[in-house]
């Protein structure tokens, strides 16, 4: 079969019918990606065009163009089918398994990529945040920023989305992301830097005690709690252990590893009673660093189950 | 063309067919019967997966010469193929040329598959660097003043792991920033005195990158004149005629087409639908580009 440059081979979607032997001429393996068309693989006389469908309706996952007139050789798929019936029952499977292994790696590293990527992403949304009044963005916008600091592709950025997606950190429809916490991905940029560049427990991260008492802070604020200046809700200990559960109570030294960090403050009432106690936040900085840690031990467990 | 048969085996239930780290270099082919993979916990086996006839198990142990890892054991009596290197290779060697570029084709893919991670890293250092600092200064920077990075190894080794690119390699290009002086570095602190010389650095490498040429680079002197023009008018709307007055005034050679071609190049934008206003950062950035082409360019020597 010949087949004239710029004409198209087979388009990304067609179904797999055929496999193809370039006898001369080159044509390319072509994609989408960031709005322009990515040469992914070229074919020169000698090379196999497509892959031994494993089940039927596979569908090529790229196009093929011609970037010469070109001579093909066409196999179609049954005569491969009936090739292979010839050979030792051990082989076809031998083929399968090949090319089930191949998928394997490759959604692995795509994985893999997606991961890496991550930290690059975040501080593309974090500028965009940052510089702007908006909370919606494009993901072709993300891209072309994201394209000055990594050699990534468009698949792996939205499989990076959905799976953000999947755990609440924001929301994706395919085209743009809509954050709703704009602190969330700066405090998730800083923790991540803290633990990968400085080998350290990330400050924003808490015990679960911890992370019991600020829920139960919110629940009394919201309930009340007085807005005093600087952003700050004061509520009583008394309100405090209204709302806590059964075995957290407040006590005075329980709220240490949160006073430390400056998340709340405690300012003791004269009596010994921690009822009488008046307990300092800020309510909203607080409901963030819960979501904060919320979505941080996901990222370990459900993000690499979503990629 | 005679095939080198593969060895049948039969075993008993409860039969240890490889044990973990062993690498034999075959793979097996389970004709009947039921195999198990096991791995230790605890000192207790725990199956990872079973092994049904019509299946094969070890393929990296004869194709990347890797130890099993885990434990093979028959659950049920079993009769199985082992299949070598040789034998493997006589039944390649029996199969049409285009199978076999076929097979090895799929072999090539999986060795690309397995190194892409590592071609995560762009390989222009300089436009990575450029919009690592432009982004950090434009989030810090106040107008008509410095901005100053305490220490610029802080900022290079979040750069690293933002980019993958190593830090000592990305330290050699800040340097050569430096050098260009795009940037300033005093004992430990780095200066960026303008964010958009960075930017306008990663657009000049990301235009050369594509074989274009960019834009603030391939304007002539009229053209140079009316963005010179344009960034003395403050920020007022007029159309596109007045414009052409204003540009007139500075230049009798200036035409409709360098309006429109400031509008192409945003630095006039629209604002209502007949007037346009300067766009005072894409001018700015025009004219620094105009002041340190050299610089951008990088042939200082």
């Amino acid at each position: 079969m010949k087949i004239s440059a710029r004409n198209f081979l087979f388009k990304e979607g067609d179904k797999i019918e055929n496999l193809y032997i370039v006898r001369s001429g080159s044509l390319n393996a072509l994609r989408k990606e960031f709005k322009r068309i990515k040469i992914i693989e070229s074919f020169l006389p000698g090379s196999i065009i497509g892959e031994i469908p494993s089940t039927e309706n596979e569908k090529h996952l790229y196009s093929v163009r011609a970037e010469e007139d070109s001579e093909i050789e066409i196999i179609p798929i049954h005569l491969i089918h009936s090739v292979l019936q010839e050979t030792p029952n051990w082989f076809p499977k031998f083929i399968q398994t090949l090319q089930w292994r191949k998928q394997n790696l490759i959604c692995k590293e795509q994985k893999k990529l997606a991961i890496l990527s991550l930290p690059a992403f975040l501080f593309v949304l974090n500028h965009l945040i940052q510089t702007s009044d908006e909370n919606s963005f494009s993901l072709e916008k993300i891209l072309s920023l994201l394209e000055s600091l990594l050699s990534t592709s468009q698949e792996i950025i939205e499989r990076l989305c959905y799976a953000l997606h999947s755990i609440g950190f924001f929301l994706f429809d395919g085209k743009n992301i809509q954050v709703l916490k704009p602190a969330l991905p700066i405090m998730l940029y800083d923790v991540l830097q803290e633990k990968a560049i400085y080998k350290t427990q990330p400050e924003k991260i808490f015990s679960s005690t911890s992370q019991i008492l600020l829920k139960t802070f919110v629940t009394a604020a919201l309930k009340e709690g007085t807005t005093i200046e600087n952003g700050l809700t004061e509520i009583s200990g008394y309100a405090f252990n209204q709302a806590a559960p059964v075995y957290s109570k407040g006590s005075r030294k329980i709220f240490q590893e949160l006073e430390n960090h400056k998340i709340l403050q405690l300012k003791p009432a004269s009596s010994e009673n921690f009822n009488d106690d008046k307990l300092y936040g800020n309510l909203k900085y607080i409901q963030d660093l819960l979501e904060l840690n919320r979505i941080y031990p996901l990222l370990d467990q459900e993000l690499a189950k979503h990629l | 063309m005679k095939t080198i048969p593969p060895i049948r085996k039969n075993v008993p239930a409860g039969f240890s067919v490889f044990k973990a780290g062993e690498n034999p270099e075959v793979f097996l082919y389970l004709e009947s019967g039921e195999l198990a993979a096991l791995v230790k916990s605890n000192g207790k086996d725990k199956e990872l997966f079973k092994i049904q006839p019509g299946e094969l198990i070890g393929l990296p142990s004869l194709l990347e010469k890797q130890a099993f890892a885990y434990d093979i054991v028959a659950t049920k009596d079993s009769s199985y193929l082992e299949i070598d290197e040789e034998c493997l290779a006589s039944t390649l060697k029996s199969t049409p040329v285009w199978l076999l570029a076929g097979i090895r084709q799929i072999n090539q893919q999986i060795k690309k598959a397995k190194s892409a991670s590592l071609n995560i890293k762009s390989t222009n250092v300089s436009k990575v660097l450029a919009s690592f600092l432009y982004s950090k200064a434009k989030l810090c920077s106040i107008q008509n003043q410095t901005t100053i990075f305490e220490n610029y190894n802080t900022l290079l080794k979040e750069c690293a792991w933002i980019s993958r690119i190593p830090f000592q390699v990305l330290k050699d290009e800040l340097f050569s920033l430096e050098r260009r002086k795009l940037v300033f570095i005093h004992q430990n602190e780095l200066g960026i005195q303008e964010p958009l010389l960075l930017q306008a650095l990663e657009e000049y490498l990301a235009y050369t990158e594509r074989g274009k040429e960019f834009p603030p680079f391939h304007i002539n002197l009229v053209e140079k004149r009316a963005v010179h023009c344009i960034s003395r008018q403050g920020n007022i709307s007029l159309e596109s005629s007045e414009w052409l007055e204003k540009l007139k005034s500075n230049d009798k050679f200036a035409t409709i087409f360098e309006v429109n071609l400031l509008e192409k190049l945003g630095l006039l934008k629209k604002v209502e639908s007949n007037t346009l206003t300067p766009d005072e950062e894409q001018i700015q950035k025009y004219l620094l580009c105009f002041e340190y082409e050299k610089e951008i360019k990088g042939n200082m020597l």
